[in-house]
């Protein structure tokens, strides 16, 4: 489903050529839930962003569902995006002027999927917002933002769910809470889950670990 | 786009318009709309009504004016080109009535007189004023009231011009041309043109002025007039209202320039409103267009959206702001409408066409490069924030947006020296406030040693804002330099219109004075308590030879001179006075004065010397009848045609005009209701001839009432569009100052700091607006007043007080009614707003 080699990343900055990620290789099927995790800086969020294809690595290449991403302009890999990815964030990324259902329907929307609305609800339902619907952002909790945000990513009905610190701001119930809802929805649906972590009972749920130390990739469970 | 797509557009429209900033922008747009229909609308109108009531001044659009008849054929060409036309004949004669004479003016005028305006006229003494539009019929005559008791007779009784005998049915109080044709020597007699032939008193010779006069459309005019060229005579002048009344045309044509200027100026506002809104619209939508691309819309995508979101937006500000444009103009013109005698014209549309053309031009050039450039947010703003911002090619927004406002000026006022003029300006000011606020932070010495200090809190807020700021402090300035502009160029207008006209101008002419009746005319209006504004005594000569040589007579200077000389073409004759002082507002710019009584020397106007080619010493000879004098030119002087005074092109030295026969003139101010002085005025000095100008200066003071009640509201319009477009900059900053505010309370800051810091913050940026906007206001002023409006510059040091005074009250005001919300508002609500 996601295969990276030789994947580097490197800005220039005052200090002179700052090198974020270095020399990763990695393959991950279709299904499988990977957590990756490493210290804070190590490069996790960048590692994301590459696969995901929201970023250009400075050099290497990057395959998704069979299409070559690093190939690609940001139009093409906007059209990848809209059929295989979906995103929790790690400041959730809801847009205030919505409501929580309006947030929700947005990725069906501009899919054009059919009934948009009842594929909202639906998923909202299943986070445990059913009665919030109708609120702004702004009058939910943290964790209830979270969720809406897990709704959202999983109502564009894509294949791939990447996740950055979908816990980070949680309490450990709610963050339990959420992580069960991850996982149960990995298995209903068949999502391929990839998410940062540096919680252990999270990244523990997941089939495989990869661990991030400056830059480079010092661990793979799958290939001890 | 096909219609699921649209649904989805105006789904996420109506979605959108909940974060307020759509609000904004579709705000800036209908107040740009609404400016721009409301002041084409009045202007448009209240130009019609003021040319229509200047052009009574003719009683017609145009007239040929000729000494010898009007050729019979002349008439068919009006017709053939559309216009009515009248024919009127102005003449002095003896009127009788019973043993009584009397001089008296004399119009005759066809059944089609008066094209333009009315006549006032009375059916008895002291009855009241009734307009009507025509004169009296065949056989009827209407005369001046004070006619009635220098002849002893009344109404109803006969009176004889000529061989005919006419009845007198009414009073003439009033013509529409009085001011253009009453420099007549005698009370009005106003008969009908087809009782001229018997009266037998024109004859071939006789001192007659023929006028045909007509009227109709601007494009049937013009092509009468270029038909008319080829016909016309030597002798014959073809008149608008700019030719028969040149100042009172200047005066019209300045607030003409005034109104498009305002315009002008109110379109720049409003694009300045726009482009503020939409910047801040697209600052808005960076998240917003993050997360749709990182949910996989492409680019097209997101600008198919919003340009759809904006043309809908412009559609919708079209229609309001035209309603709302047209309400305005109904108000301002409502409020003018009692002081104009005329009715307005119908609106026109091409004033809608104009704000439809304004929506568009600023959406192209002030929202669409905005636009543009939110769609090359990245995706990857969702994960860093600062990744996403585009670099925002500011150049090239300046330089759309430059170009946009240059066609918007331009289409407005299609006059290119305000275009550049304004443009250049704004261009200098911008670059000078981002000068200036780049040395103010990083020049200006930290004061953040002492955090609890209100200045130190309120310049710690203009740093950290400093782009902002910098951005601020421009529009700031733009618009109080703008509304500065307008009110200096309205103070300089209303001031220069006042002066034309001060209260009490003398607005009677009494000429013909002999040299022994002259103590007995001042006696007599000491009697009366009138003062008159210096006796000239003066001789009607011809200018027979210049340096020897002889000048044939049309080589003479056309009679243009004195406010009160009659435009009488029959004598190519100057008239000449002496005096021993150069008079008052007579410029001397060559040659000296003559110090003590030396006959011989004699002074000229610069325009006169000019046009005959004569220099300091030169002689000239004057004649009249068989006396000629020769005298040489001293010095060159400069006159103020703006006033209404007995002006000479040509002042003797004391002693040089003893070979003529002097008679003198003089002017004095009779307070309206006293007309019946004259008679008595006219019963002890039967031989002079008095010109009323009273009714002329009437009509200008009104017309010029108007106009300044124009340039009033227009001003007014304009400063409301201002404090909109402030309030729309202010606005723009309040986020920012939510969350300091926020963050500052929750640091534990009292609220009266805060409030001290917000104000001394807008306070210093209002007042830097204000002290630049004076500099570019002066700058601005002088050039439109010596480019557009043909008047003086002047400078006015107390701008630059009044300027950041101004500046910083109005900020301060504006800004702590914008921003009085984030004061009051708990950190917790603000930043829990902010977090999501
Ligand atoms: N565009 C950039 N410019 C400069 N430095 C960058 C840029 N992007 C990432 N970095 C740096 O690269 C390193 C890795 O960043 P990244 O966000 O991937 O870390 P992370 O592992 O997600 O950390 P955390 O657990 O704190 O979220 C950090 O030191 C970060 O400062
Ligand atoms: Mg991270």
């Amino acid at each position: 489903m996601i295969i990276a080699s030789q994947l580097c990343k490197t800005v220039d900055s005052h200090e002179g050529r700052l090198h974020i990620l270095q020399d990763i290789n990695l393959r991950i099927e279709a299904g499988e839930a990977v957590a990756i995790v490493g210290a804070s800086g190590s490069g996790k969020t960048t590692l994301l962003s590459l696969l995901a294809g929201l970023d250009l690595p400075s050099s290497g290449s990057i395959q998704l569902a069979g299409e070559e991403i690093t190939s690609l302009n940001e139009d093409q890999r906007a059209e990848v995006r809209a059929r295989y990815v979906g995103f929790v964030f790690q400041s959730f990324q809801l847009l205030p002027s919505l409501t929580a259902l309006e947030n929700v329907m947005l990725p069906a929307e501009l899919k054009g999927l059919e009934q948009p609305r009842q594929i909202a609800e639906q998923f909202l339902e299943r986070v445990g917002l059913a009665e919030r619907v109708r609120h702004y952002p702004r009058q939910l909790s943290g964790g209830e933002q979270q969720r809406v945000a897990i709704a959202r990513a999983f109502a564009g009905q894509a294949p791939i769910l990447f996740a950055d610190e979908p816990t980070g701001n949680l309490d450990t119930h709610t963050g339990a809470i959420i992580i069960d809802l991850l996982f149960a929805l990995n298995r209903e649906q068949g999502t391929t889950l990839v998410l940062v972590t540096h919680e252990q009972r999270l990244a523990q749920r997941c089939a495989r670990q990869l661990e991030l130390s400056a830059g480079r990739l010092v661990k793979d469970s799958a290939q001890p | 786009m096909n219609s699921k797509q649209l649904a989805l557009t105006f789904r996420l429209l109506g979605r959108d318009w909940r974060g307020g900033e759509l609000g904004l922008l579709l705000a800036a747009l209908v107040v740009a709309v609404t400016i721009v229909v409301a002041i084409a609308l009045f202007v448009d109108r209240i130009q019609g009504a003021i040319l229509g009531e200047s052009n009574q001044f003719l009683a017609a659009d145009r007239l040929i004016r000729s000494n010898v008849a009007i050729p019979t054929h002349w008439a068919d060409i009006a017709q053939s080109n559309d216009l009515r036309h009248a024919e009127v004949l102005n003449f002095p004669t003896m009127a009788m009535a019973g043993d009584q004479l009397r001089l008296v003016a004399v119009k005759a005028a066809s059944n089609e007189y008066p094209l333009l305006g009315q006549v006032t006229f009375l059916s008895a003494p002291g009855g009241r004023d009734q307009l009507v539009s025509g004169g009296p019929a065949a056989g009827e005559v209407w005369v001046s009231p004070r006619l009635l008791p220098l002849l002893e007779v009344d109404i109803g009784e006969p009176l004889m011009i000529g061989e005919v005998e006419l009845t007198i049915t009414g009073l003439v109080v009033r013509e529409p041309d009085a001011g253009f044709s009453a420099f007549a020597y005698g009370p009005r007699v106003l008969m009908n043109l087809d009782d001229i032939a018997q009266s037998g008193v024109v004859q071939p010779g006789s001192r007659v002025q023929h006028n045909l006069l007509v009227s109709g459309s601007a494009d049937a005019l013009s092509s009468w007039e270029a038909a008319m060229r080829e016909q016309l005579r030597p002798d014959d002048q073809l008149m608008g209202v700019k030719e028969a009344q040149p100042r009172l045309a200047q005066s019209i044509d300045r607030a003409e320039r005034f109104l498009l200027l305002a315009g002008a100026m109110g379109v720049v506002l409003a694009g300045v409103a726009i482009a503020i809104a939409s910047r801040r619209y697209t600052e808005r939508h960076y998240d917003y267009v993050g997360v749709l691309k990182s949910l996989g819309a492409t680019s097209n995508k997101i600008l198919s959206l919003y340009l759809s979101h904006l043309i809908i937006l412009c559609f919708i500000a079209v229609f309001t702001g035209s309603i709302l444009g047209w309400f305005l103009h109904w108000v301002a013109v409502d409020s003018v409408r009692g002081l104009l005698l005329v009715d307005l014209p119908e609106p026109g549309y091409a004033a809608l066409v104009l704000g439809a053309a304004t929506a568009g031009i600023s959406f192209l050039a002030f929202a669409c490069p905005a636009l543009l450039h939110l769609q090359k947010v990245a995706p990857m703003r969702v994960l860093r924030r600062e990744l996403g911002t585009p670099d925002f090619n500011s150049r090239l927004v300046l330089w759309v947006g430059m170009g946009g406002l240059l066609a918007l000026i331009y289409l407005y006022s299609s006059s290119l020296v305000i275009t550049v003029s304004l443009l250049l300006v704004i261009g200098l000011l911008g670059a000078l406030v981002m000068g200036l606020t780049w040395c103010l932070i990083r020049i200006a010495p930290g004061l953040d040693g002492r955090a609890a200090n209100a200045w130190a809190l309120a310049l710690a807020a203009i740093r950290r804002r400093s782009r902002h700021s910098a951005l601020q402090v421009f529009v700031f300035t733009v618009v109080i330099l703008l509304v500065l502009v307008l009110a200096l160029l309205r103070n300089a207008l209303l001031e220069e219109w006042r002066l034309q006209i001060p209260p009490e101008t003398p607005n009677h002419f009494v000429l013909n004075i002999s040299p022994y009746e002259v103590d007995g005319f001042v006696d007599l209006l000491q009697q009366h308590g009138y003062e008159h504004a210096g006796i000239y005594p003066t001789a009607r000569v011809r200018m027979s030879a210049h340096n020897g040589q002889p000048l044939r007579r049309q080589d003479g200077p056309a009679s243009q001179e004195g406010a009160a000389a009659p435009s009488d073409q029959a004598g190519r004759s100057i008239n000449i006075t002496w005096s021993e002082q150069l008079p008052e507002d007579n410029l001397l710019i060559d040659g000296q004065w003559w110090d003590d009584a030396e006959p011989g020397g004699v002074s000229l106007e610069e325009e006169f010397a000019t046009r005959y080619g004569i220099k300091i010493g030169d002689r000239l000879r004057f004649s009249l009848a068989d006396a000629s004098v020769e005298l040489q030119v001293r010095n060159i002087r400069q006159l103020d045609w703006e006033r209404m005074r007995p002006n000479f092109f040509v002042i003797a030295s004391p002693g040089s005009l003893e070979a003529f026969d002097l008679v003198s003139m003089t002017s004095f101010y009779l307070p309206p209701g006293n007309k019946a002085f004259l008679n008595t005025l006219l019963r002890e000095l039967p031989t002079v001839s008095i010109i009323e100008m009273d009714r002329v200066i009437e009509q200008v003071t009104r017309i010029i009432d108007q106009v300044s009640m124009a340039v009033e509201l227009v001003l007014l319009l304009i400063a409301l569009a201002a404090a909109i477009v402030l309030l729309a900059s202010i606005q723009t900053s309040m986020d920012e100052r939510f969350r300091d505010n926020a963050i500052l309370k929750t640091l534990g800051a009292r609220l009266g700091l805060l409030r001290q810091a917000m104000r001394l913050e807008f306070a210093f940026l209002g007042a830097m607006a204000g002290l630049l906007a004076a500099g570019g206001a002066e700058l601005v002023a002088a050039l439109l007043q010596t480019r557009i409006l043909d008047m003086q510059p002047q400078f006015h040091p107390w701008l630059f007080l009044v300027g950041p005074a101004m500046g910083a009250v109005i900020v301060t005001l504006i800004g702590l009614a914008v921003a009085r919300r984030s004061l009051s508002a708990t950190p917790m609500t603000v930043l829990r707003q902010l977090s999501s």
